[in-house]
């Protein structure tokens, strides 16, 4: 499955962050996802829409790691918040 | 005779035929506040006959052969009710007070919180509820339900507590049979307990968790957070941001209450 390309938070969802970490309440399975600190991290790059090329870069910044290190668990996050609803998608590609 | 309490900021109306078993519930429910003064509509409970008797709700008749039995239909039909259509966020949860601020501890059913609730009545906290922590959906504030307690002959007699009144296999307590008071008003949330089963009746190990867990177990607890989950996750939120999160090794329920009585006093 392709990555996104640009991604965003979805509109209808509703975080709360605690100890540093996001819980997200998703309206449309009525589930809440209480997300890792990496995700939390991944997650705090999408409160706007965002290039996942910029987004990796930031996270990598964040922990100090190189882009090629964490391109592909940041794919994978964004996956997995698309899958469950939290984040929308724009445009497809690798990033 | 009518008994009418009102439970959860639900408006509960008890018909009864036989006075005795309405002095009963009337003495049993006293410590659920007043009804409202525009009380027309609301749940109905019709209890008829002198034994057996038929436990009437708009959901079902139920029959009990003896008053114990009838004891519980009533005050389950009234719980349910009031965790169902209360007008506030209502949680699975133990709630006391102390020194205008609240405890806190979200549990399932059979987990021992009646028990442990009992045990800190009985060292000296205010009875919010054993059943459910109710906030107001629009500013958070905490909203107390003293129902009666149901203590199993094991709870009780770890409590060492004496009186109340039998109903099939429990004994109902209200907060005075412990030398309690009631908080209908409780200030805001000081602490969050998550309780964790001990074999070891010795062990009452408190540790400081992640409000994260706290977070979880409050949810999954949840009676009515469906109606609006987002604002349900973010009152809780704000709830926990002001709280210490604690996990309490549930060992013996007497020596649990004096370490988490020792921890709040330590805090």
């Amino acid at each position: 499955m392709d990555a996104p390309r640009v991604a965003q938070l979805s509109a209808d969802c509703t975080a709360v962050e605690l100890d540093g970490r996001v819980s997200v309440f998703n309206p449309g399975t009525q589930t809440v996802h209480t997300l890792s600190a990496s995700a939390t991290a991944v997650w705090r790059q999408l409160e706007e829409p965002v290039d996942l090329v910029v987004a990796t870069q930031e996270v990598a910044r964040h922990y100090a790691v190189p882009v090629d290190e964490i391109r592909a668990d940041v794919a994978a996050v964004v996956r997995t918040l698309i899958e469950a609803g939290l984040v929308s998608e724009d445009g497809r590609g690798t990033p | 005779m009518i008994v009418q309490r009102r439970a959860l900021g639900v408006d509960v109306a008890i018909r009864v035929e036989d006075r005795c078993f309405a002095a009963t519930l009337d003495h049993l429910l006293g410590d659920l506040g007043a009804t409202g003064s525009s009380s027309t509509s609301g749940y109905e409970v019709t209890v008829s006959g002198y034994g057996p008797w038929a436990v009437r709700t708009p959901e079902r008749v139920r029959e009990a052969l003896t008053e114990e039995g009838a004891l519980t239909h009533v005050l389950s039909a009234v719980n349910l009710s009031a965790v169902t259509d209360t007008p506030f966020l209502a949680l699975h949860a133990a709630v006391v007070s102390r020194g205008g601020q609240s405890l806190v501890v979200p549990a399932r059913s059979g987990s021992g919180k009646s028990t442990l609730t009992a045990c800190l009545l009985k060292q000296g906290w205010r009875y919010v509820s054993d059943e459910a922590l109710a906030l107001d959906w629009t500013t958070g504030e905490l909203v107390g339900y003293p129902r009666p307690l149901a203590l199993s002959p094991w709870s009780l007699a770890a409590v060492e507590a004496t009186g109340g009144i039998p109903a099939d296999g429990e004994t109902l307590l209200r907060a005075g049979d412990l030398g309690a008071g009631v908080d209908r008003t409780p200030g805001p949330v000081r602490q969050v307990v998550l309780l964790e089963r001990s074999r070891d009746e010795a062990d009452t190990g408190v540790t400081v968790v992640d409000r994260n867990d706290a977070l979880v177990e409050l949810l999954s607890r949840g009676f009515t957070h469906r109606h609006n989950g987002g604002r349900a996750l973010i009152l809780l939120a704000d709830l926990l941001r002001r709280a210490d999160v604690l996990r309490l090794n549930l060992g013996h329920p007497v020596k649990a209450a004096a370490r988490l009585s020792d921890v709040w006093e330590a805090g």
